[in-house]
């Protein structure tokens, strides 16, 4: 579906036009806010085909005033944003953060390092293309700086902290995954919708593309007069912003939706006002209004909601007053799109019961032939040249990093001796050098942490609340639990009706988990190979952010009866399945959570089908289960 | 501050206090709500032997905001001058081998005014940069093999803060607990061999969604406070109100809190002071005792904080004896973390131990005599 090219050359000519960009409303209202008001940090979009919102971004930061001087400009007041630097999701930690610059470090004797693309984004705004993939380690550093406003290092022997101050610009893909929650709480807009555009704005943009290749010059100035107005229009907003008022009562409209949607922490709330204030001041108003509120809603409040707007609270006579009624009507319309997959009479909220989890569930992702059995630990062997630098070490790995600072230090003492005896032999330049041995070299030991990634998918049909639904729920919180002391990464599935939902993306948090599959609705019927195909999907995602290796947990009763696609029956879906499965090494198992055991009962054949394990999930009283965890427990601890 | 436009910078190590923020520090006193993390702090500052608090709830609550704003509360301490560890002069048994050399040469160490280090770990830290190890810039010079302090020596007596704590690497976890086990970071690397003192309060903060925390790590941690999103509107707009402000202009949105801060700052060297006479009846900790049984805490660890909290608490509040009524305000703190979990648990940790400490405060209202000796 993409027709623009987001590796286009940079110069000022050849840019495609911000206002040639066919649709993109919202996107391109959030990314006005945020060059009238760099308070808001940044903003992430959501995309369905990447490349057009990245070339959007683009050609928008080329709209920004140029700053006259970039030297001069010490004053982080006056920081105007005006570059852009994009941050590819394969980073090393070194070069995020800085490291010792080798050649200036031997060269001169002191320690010299180069700094990480943070510190090099300072000033600038800083792009990252399918943010949704970054890893979390990077993503926790991007988001720290974000909150400093500057790059703390402690790494290699050198110990500083370098400016970096930058807007976010994030685009993420709506349908596989979003930022992590730390940068979503860190950047003020939120564009999480995916408009496509109607027949003829796409008959447009195509015709416009076309101009845009056979004559680019010609085209760029074409629009010379609109891209002069935005570029006029984000000025005088930006001078005019300061001017602007609101008054107590817009803040208090603002929280009072902000609470209403249970959105969490306090930083959502002050984007929200400094995006009304934004907005005002960009309509060219000196005074709030409500439909700068509503846009502050819309990019700021709804995409952070945890809950919807309760019908009951609209009806309280407070809420009625003048000086918020509107605002929350207007969120709720915000949510009336989202609203139907929610409401139904039909769905019940089963209470998770105890249940005994049988003990080869656990022992399942250990069997694999390239981990120990015995070890308990699933930590990856450090010959790996992923992950984060641990520590240095003296023998060279099969695929070696020298650790520069580690092998400096063992040269270091040396030098004074070496030195002088060289000096005899070298000119003067030379016998400055540091002087490194064969025997000095030092190798970067490397940590990935590479736990296994949990897949939970959940059967949640209407034929499950007979089938053992509570007890499900029970043996997935036992297994969190486990999955827990592992240190490893789960995620939950929950299919039912037509589809499979992603409720939980893969995270090492139990608490969220638990608090998800406590409230996990049950009713309609049973797409397993929907779940299964999200399952797969999520699989090869985490592969991408270095997880190695992924367990399927499918609790079902193995009543399957809704297919996935059209014309195909169950079993040639569930065959297609596990030849997926297979290909991508996903080691599955299908836990029959029916009452009663039958051997001939549906999940078995499902298991059968997919090449998965079986497992029946038999009742259990607490204490077994208590004697059950905590000596898997002690396991874990050795 | 160095600026990007030099393509490199040659490092000068920071020793500072700096906590790694470019910005203007946003004061303790104008922190909206949040009672329970802010109490937890302070108490931590007026007992450093607490073990520290760590800070777990929804993102944006400010928890970084809070402890950063910590670090302009603490009051000056003596420190021996010259010495990298700061170590104090009037204990000489916690001394670092530098000043204990001085001493045997006969040598009197001169104390000097300092403040106290509040030190941040940064996630991405390697090894060598918190335990410290060869200085390598001498070593090329010089030929010697000399130490460099790391982060460890930096936040001796002070405060080593690490935001997103349950991100942290398990080898530096390790590294942490050694040194916060023994109050000293013993190095050997690289033909250096180094033990230093390294007391130091650890304070952490982070997300639960984020992942859990180690138990070891956790176990250390003398308190434990949940930080919540605050659900009082007018409080709420309050904090946007305040946080324009400041945005505005930092300078004068901290000049109106300098009267504020400088009184706290009075109350918590007052209560400092009156610390060590604070008392705490024996009949008060048998209470304590019953209340970890009857929520069944594990070890003693518990028992030993609440007694500690109540105390500092008592000298917070300027009285020189510890009462139940301190302890009621201590006790979820001091043991949340400490109550054996159970997965299916739907009830938090904590309203089981408000309950058992409200049974408990029945129970002695009816015996009577041991609050009114407060």
């Amino acid at each position: 579906m993409s027709h623009l090219k987001a590796q286009r050359s940079d110069t000022e000519q050849t840019r495609y036009p911000f206002s040639a960009i066919v649709g993109h409303r919202a996107a391109k209202h959030a990314l006005m806010l945020l060059a009238v008001e760099p308070a808001l940090r940044g903003v992430l979009l959501g995309t369905s085909s990447g490349s057009t919102e990245a070339a959007l971004a683009r050609s928008f930061i080329a709209l920004l005033p140029k700053s006259e001087k970039r030297a001069s400009d010490e004053d982080a007041q006056v920081r105007r944003f005006d570059e852009f630097i994009e941050l590819p999701l394969n980073i090393t930690e070194d070069r995020l953060l800085g490291v010792l610059d080798l050649e200036r470090t031997l060269a001169s004797g002191t320690r010299v390092i180069s700094p990480g693309l943070l510190a090099r984004a300072d000033g600038r705004v800083l792009c990252v293309n399918d943010i949704g993939l970054l890893d979390s380690d990077t993503a926790a550093h991007v988001a720290h700086a974000m909150d400093a406003r500057c790059v703390r290092i402690e790494r290699e022997t050198v110990s500083t902290n370098q400016s970096a101050d930058f807007l976010l610009i994030g685009l993420f893909n709506a349908t596989e995954s979003e930022a992590s929650p730390m940068l979503r709480e860190r950047v003020g807009l939120i564009v999480d919708s995916v408009v496509d555009l109607s027949i003829e704005e796409s008959v447009v943009m195509i015709d416009r593309e076309f101009l845009f290749e056979n004559n680019s010059f010609g085209f760029v100035g074409d629009f010379i007069l609109e891209e002069a107005a935005i570029k006029n229009a984000i000025e005088t907003a930006r001078s005019r912003l300061p001017r602007v008022r609101a008054s107590k009562n817009h803040i208090r409209q603002i929280v009072r939706v902000s609470m209403r949607l249970g959105v969490e922490g306090n930083r959502a709330d002050s984007f929200a006002f400094k995006a009304a204030r934004a907005n005002a001041a960009l309509a060219g108003r000196d005074e709030v209004n409500d439909d700068d509120i509503v846009t502050a809603i819309r990019f700021v409040l709804a995409p952070r909601a945890t809950m919807l707007p309760s019908p009951e609270q609209k009806e309280q006579p407070l809420d009625k007053s003048t000086d918020c009624g509107d605002a929350a009507e207007d969120a709720k319309q915000v949510f009336d799109a989202d609203l139907s997959g929610f409401t139904d009479a039909a769905d019940e909220l089963i209470p998770p019961i105890d249940s005994r989890v049988p003990s080869e569930l656990f022992r399942l992702p250990l069997r694999s032939p390239s981990h120990n059995d015995r070890s308990g630990k699933r930590l990856k062997s450090s010959t790996s040249i992923r992950g984060r630098y641990a520590r240095s070490q003296i023998y060279a790995p099969r695929e070696a990093k020298v650790a520069i600072d580690a092998t400096l230090r063992a040269a270091a003492p040396f030098q004074v001796r070496r030195r002088s005896a060289a000096e005899n032999r070298e000119s003067d330049l030379a016998s400055r050098r540091i002087k490194i041995a064969p025997g000095d070299l030092r190798y970067k030991q490397f940590k990935q942490r590479s736990g296994v990634l949990f897949i939970f998918a959940v059967d949640a049909s209407g034929s499950m609340a007979i089938n053992g639904m509570a007890q499900a729920k029970g043996a997935l919180l036992r297994v969190l639990q486990q999955a827990y002391l592992h240190r490893d990464k789960v995620a939950l599935i929950s299919f039912r009706r037509k589809g499979a939902e992603v409720l939980l993306a893969p995270t090492g948090s139990v608490e969220l988990a638990k608090r998800l599959v406590d409230s996990l609705p049950t009713g309609g019927g049973t797409p397993i190979s929907a779940g299964v195909a999200k399952a797969i999907e999520l699989a090869r995602l985490e592969r991408l952010k270095g997880m190695s290796r992924a367990v399927l947990v499918l609790f079902t009763d193995g009543r399957a009866n809704v297919i996935a696609r059209e014309g195909q029956t169950i079993d040639d879906e569930l065959r297609t399945l596990a030849v997926a499965l297979g290909s991508e090494s996903i080691d599955s198992i299908v836990v029959d959570t029916r009452a009663r055991y039958m051997s001939s009962g549906e999940a078995n054949a499902v298991a059968q089908k997919l090449g998965s394990r079986y497992l029946y999930l038999p009742r259990a009283d607490y204490a077994t289960v208590y004697r059950e965890v905590t000596a898997l427990a002690g396991r874990a601890v050795k | 501050m160095p600026r990007n436009s030099k393509p490199v910078i040659s490092t000068a190590v920071v020793r500072s206090n700096n906590l790694g923020s470019a910005r203007a520090t946003y004061p303790f006193t104008a922190i909206v709500g949040q009672d329970e993390m802010k109490v937890a702090l302070l108490l931590s500052v007026i007992d450093p032997n607490l073990g520290g608090v760590i800070i777990m709830g929804h993102r944006g609550t400010g928890k970084s905001t809070a402890v950063r704003g910590l670090a302009d509360l603490l009051p000056p301490i003596k420190k021996v001058k010259g010495c990298v560890y700061g170590c104090d002069p009037d204990r000489t048994n916690e001394l670092c081998e530098d000043c204990i050399a001085r001493l045997r040469r006969g040598d009197r160490l001169k104390a000097e005014r300092g403040s106290v280090p509040v030190v941040d770990l940064p996630l991405g830290a390697t090894e060598d940069r918190v335990c410290g190890t060869l200085d390598i810039e001498r070593a090329l010079v010089e030929g010697v093999k000399a130490f460099e302090p790391g982060l460890l020596a930096r936040a001796n007596r002070g405060f080593l803060y690490i935001d997103e704590v349950n991100l942290l690497d398990d080898h530096i976890v390790d590294v942490l607990l050694d040194s916060a086990a023994s109050g000293r970071n013993v190095v050997e690397r690289e033909g250096i061999s180094v033990s230093h003192p390294s007391r130091f309060v650890l304070v952490g903060s982070g997300n639960p969604e984020e992942g859990e925390l180690r138990p070891q790590l956790l176990d250390r941690f003398g308190l434990y406070t949940q930080i919540k999103t605050i659900t009082d509107l007018d409080q709420r707009v309050e904090i946007v109100e305040r946080r324009e402000r400041f945005d505005d202009s930092p300078e004068t949105f901290q000049d109106e809190m300098a009267d504020e801060q400088s009184a706290l700052r009075r109350r918590i060297t007052r209560a400092k002071k009156l610390l060590p006479r604070c008392k705490l009846d024996r009949s008060l900790l048998m209470r304590i005792a019953e209340l970890c049984l009857t929520v069944e805490v594990d070890g003693h660890r518990g028992e030993l904080t609440i007694a500690r909290a109540a105390r500092a608490l008592a000298a917070f509040e300027g009285r020189v004896r510890a009462t139940l009524a301190e302890v009621e305000r201590v006790a979820v703190m001091s043991l949340r973390h400490r109550l054996r979990r159970n997965p299916l648990e739907t009830v938090d940790s904590g309203s089981r131990i408000e309950q058992a400490m409200s049974d408990l405060m029945k129970k002695s209202s009816q015996t009577g005599p041991l609050i009114a000796a407060g």
